[in-house]
């Protein structure tokens, strides 16, 4: 066992660290949250001209074929600055999903997602998901030539932002229900974007499907595979939903720390108190503990594992419960000043309570983790 | 000892019932329903006020020829239990919870007779000028002076926190009237016009989007030695009675009732990913189960401080609100749960009175990510967690 970064990933880390220190501090994330432009352009091409947009894709689609590693240190400092810029839902959702098709648009679509010219959303989970890739109700009809949508997807992040988006639809054939991926201009009549600004600083649409007529050309893939896609991209999601928590929460201690030791009452640092000593401490003790389980899920994802659903499962338990817990320190040891919209601290809480809900709730992954642990313990399973 | 209610009070409640039915109109409802604070907002917290004025039922506490009632305690919570249950919106406390207790038994007979109707027409709005900057946890380093000039003070200085200080004509302010004694020695409490000259006021966004908070600042303000409520240097002495009336006077469980009550309408509305109701979830109902069993505690904790200690809540208030706003604080991360994937979206106009437009999502959930945001500040404001337990292991532990 070795839990090193190589030279090569410890220069990854070193450059995206201080590119974001030197362009993201949290003043001007603020302003380009409250400004009229979902994100900064801008930054975005700047990622493109230093190849990030590229890393988790194959080199035969034009990217640097990085792994679940390399991702995971990158989504780790975006979580610290804040960042809000869609590299989670164009990189890892719509792009993690379109990287797994064999549709012959994928290359070009993926070339132009990677030189920063091309958005996209992954439009699948719905009111009653909660988590649940195969919970959905959104139905495609076949017609003549092609299909026909009709539903509502809902919480899609940078939906408003997307030139295109992945949706999925259950097809009934033969008294069977078949999943259906497909890719869609974000124009594409019938396809309704209801806009919206979220708690976390971004842009998301309740996307309403009424009566999209799609070709057959615009189906991505289907059944097994649509399901596989699905599972795939998702496990990824959560794993950089994981670092982008261990990130925030590496700060909000650090950050607290400093202000424990430099607010003073009844005239002496706060830090000299030993009840937020202990508390603190209890921030360091979880961040650690989540950080192990964050590096033993991606390092399972990476090998394939057998058992590396189970192992994302936990580690999003362990991540969510132990972001939660530090940053609602985190605000209780600053007092009144993190109550407000001008600190950080408010924000990464923000940021960890929707996180945590988006893609099944704590509740939801225990229970996955439990099932997925019946399945590998069962006599003649896996384990 | 006896657990039930007498007839008398039974006639009561079944009083306040009626009137609650007969004057709550449904926006008003709303709003005491879709809370995300521990105030109500604004608008409506007035409109209740001027409801409940004109019935004489807006200050329960203060004395009958104050404009307030003869109610028993019992009563008194029956009335808060009653209103929160029935989804009234809860009036802001600084005028009538905390100023008003401070001027009957603190004021001067003339404070009393000009203030004490306006607080309850709602002609005054007041807010409260305790925290600094520099001095929140340690009240007493604060640093806003007060010095003498002929029959007036000149004020120089700053509050921070001060919660709806934008919406209110009225601050009073602990304020320095002696820098040389001992820090507690030289405090007086003063009655301020936020008109006055010199006075501004800087509203603080919290991290739900809303404003309740502001920072005030005093540049060289003139007001009347008439202002000062108890004698000069003596305003701790008042402060600390007022911070009782802020932490006592309050039914946490009643709140809790209401909180746990939105979350059982929602888990019978909403499914969880294998597709049945949230209620019928054994996980989450074992979870539910706990909270509510937490909040009998705290009911029947709060009302043997209410029976036990009338008038003289002492250290008991801390035992209280350390139980209340961290069980109220757990409630919220349990609805959490029901609203999922709805959590990020952004609708803070829908909750605000009188809304009639659209919305997304599940209106019975439109208010749960700001009330979880936004109820963090309750085990810090008030006395934090930290300092109510000092407090007890001073007091009552002797440690
Ligand atoms: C929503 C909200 C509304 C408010 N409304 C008003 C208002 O209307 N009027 C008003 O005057 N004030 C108001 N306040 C201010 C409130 O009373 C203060 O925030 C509170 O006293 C804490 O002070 P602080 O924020 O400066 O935190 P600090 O005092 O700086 O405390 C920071 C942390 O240190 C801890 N700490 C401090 N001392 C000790 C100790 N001795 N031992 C252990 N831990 C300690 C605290 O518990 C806290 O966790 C409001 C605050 C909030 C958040």
């Amino acid at each position: 066992m070795n839990f090193e970064f190589n030279e090569e990933q410890k220069l990854l880390q070193h450059s995206v660290e201080a590119f974001l220190r030197d362009n993201y501090d949290f003043q001007r994330r603020q302003q380009q949250v409250e400004s009229d432009t979902p994100f900064d352009q801008d930054l975005w091409r700047q990622c493109a001209e230093l190849g990030w947009l590229g890393l988790p894709f194959s080199e035969e689609d034009g990217g640097l074929g990085a792994s679940a590693v390399e991702m995971m240190i990158v989504f780790e400092q975006l979580g610290r600055y804040l960042v809000i810029e869609p590299f989670f839902e164009t990189l890892v959702l719509f792009g993690g999903a379109l990287k797994r098709s064999r549709h012959p648009i994928r290359s070009e679509c993926l070339q132009q997602l990677i030189s920063g010219q091309l958005h996209g959303a992954l439009a699948h989970f719905e009111l009653h998901s909660r988590g649940e890739i195969g919970s959905i109700e959104s139905v495609s009809t076949t017609t003549d030539d092609g299909f026909c949508l009709k539903g509502c997807k809902t919480t899609v992040y940078n939906a408003p932002e997307a030139d295109f988006v992945i949706v999925s639809a259950l097809n009934l054939v033969r008294g069977e229900e078949l999943l259906q991926l497909f890719l869609l201009p974000a124009n594409k009549p019938g396809l309704e974007i209801e806009a919206y600004q979220t708690t976390d600083g971004r842009h998301a649409a309740e996307l309403h499907l009424n009566n999209v007529h799609v070709d057959a050309s615009c189906l991505l893939a289907e059944g097994s595979e649509a399901l596989a896609i699905l599972r795939e991209t998702y496990d990824d999601a959560l794993l950089l939903l994981c670092a982008e928590h261990q990130g925030a929460m590496e700060q909000l201690l650090r950050e607290t720390v400093e202000y424990a030791s430099e607010r003073k009452q009844f005239g002496q640092a706060i830090g000299s108190f030993q009840v937020l000593q202990h508390r603190m401490v209890d921030m360091y003790i979880a961040t650690e503990l989540a950080r192990s389980l964050l590096y033993a899920a991606t390092l399972k994802s990476v090998d394939q594992s057998p058992d590396a659903g189970l192992f994302i499962a936990a580690a999003k338990v362990k991540s969510d419960t132990c972001a939660k817990a530090v940053a609602e320190s985190a605000v209780q040891i600053h007092g009144g000043i993190a109550t407000t919209n001008e600190l950080s601290i408010g924000h990464y809480l923000k940021r960890i309570i929707v996180v945590s809900h988006l893609f099944g709730s704590t509740q939801y992954h225990q229970r996955r983790f439990g099932k997925l642990s019946r399945q590998l313990f069962a006599p003649g399973g896996m384990a | 000892m006896d657990l039930a209610l007498s007839a008398a009070d039974i006639a009561f409640r079944d009083e306040v019932r009626e009137f609650l039915k007969q004057s709550l109109t449904p926006s008003l409802k709303r709003s005491g329903d879709l809370m995300t604070s521990v105030f109500s907002n604004f608008e409506s917290a007035m409109a209740w006020q001027a409801i409940l004025a004109e019935k004489g039922w807006a200050a329960p506490d203060w004395p009958v020829e104050y404009g307030g009632t003869d109610w028993t305690v019992n009563q008194k919570i029956i009335y808060l239990k009653e209103s929160k249950r029935a989804g009234a919106p809860s009036l802001l406390p600084m005028g009538i919870q905390m100023l008003g207790p401070i001027l009957i038994r603190y004021g001067t007979e003339a404070q009393k007779h000009e203030l004490l109707p306006r607080i309850l027409s709602g002609e005054d709005v007041w807010c409260q000028g305790y925290s600094e900057p520099g001095a929140g946890s340690d009240l007493a380093s604060l640093k806003m002076r007060a010095v003498a000039d002929g029959d007036d003070y000149i004020l120089n200085g700053s509050k921070i926190w001060t919660s709806f200080a934008h919406r209110s004509n009225k601050i009073f302010c602990l304020v320095k009237t002696d820098v040389d004694s001992k820090p507690q020695a030289g405090i007086s409490f003063i009655l301020v016009d936020l008109d006055s000259a010199g006075v501004t006021v800087a509203p603080i966004v919290s991290i739900d989007g809303e404003v309740e908070q502001c920072q005030v600042f005093f540049e060289d303000v003139r007001v009347s030695k008439d202002n000062l409520v108890g004698k000069e240097n003596q305003g701790w002495e008042v402060a600390k009675c007022l911070l009782e009336f802020e932490r006592g006077g309050y039914c946490y469980y009643a709140a809790i009732e209401k909180q746990l009550a939105q979350v059982r309408r929602l888990a019978a509305e909403e499914k969880t990913a294998e597709g049945w109701f949230y209620e019928l979830d054994p996980v989450f109902s074992t979870r539910l189960a706990e909270l509510e069993i937490e909040k009998l505690a705290l009911e029947f904790t709060e009302n043997r401080v209410n029976c036990l200690a009338e008038g003289k809540p002492g250290a008991l208030t801390s035992l209280v609100k350390v139980a209340g706003t961290e069980l109220s604080q757990k409630v919220d991360a349990l609805a959490l749960e029901l609203r999922g994937t709805h959590l990020p979206l952004l609708q803070n106009e829908a909750l605000s009175y009188g809304f009639e437009g659209g919305f997304i999502g599940s209106e019975h959930g439109l208010n749960i990510m700001n009330a979880y945001l936004n109820n963090r500040a309750s085990t810090i404001y008030g006395g934090s967690a930290e300092i109510q337990r000092n407090i007890m292991a001073k007091q009552v532990l002797g440690l």
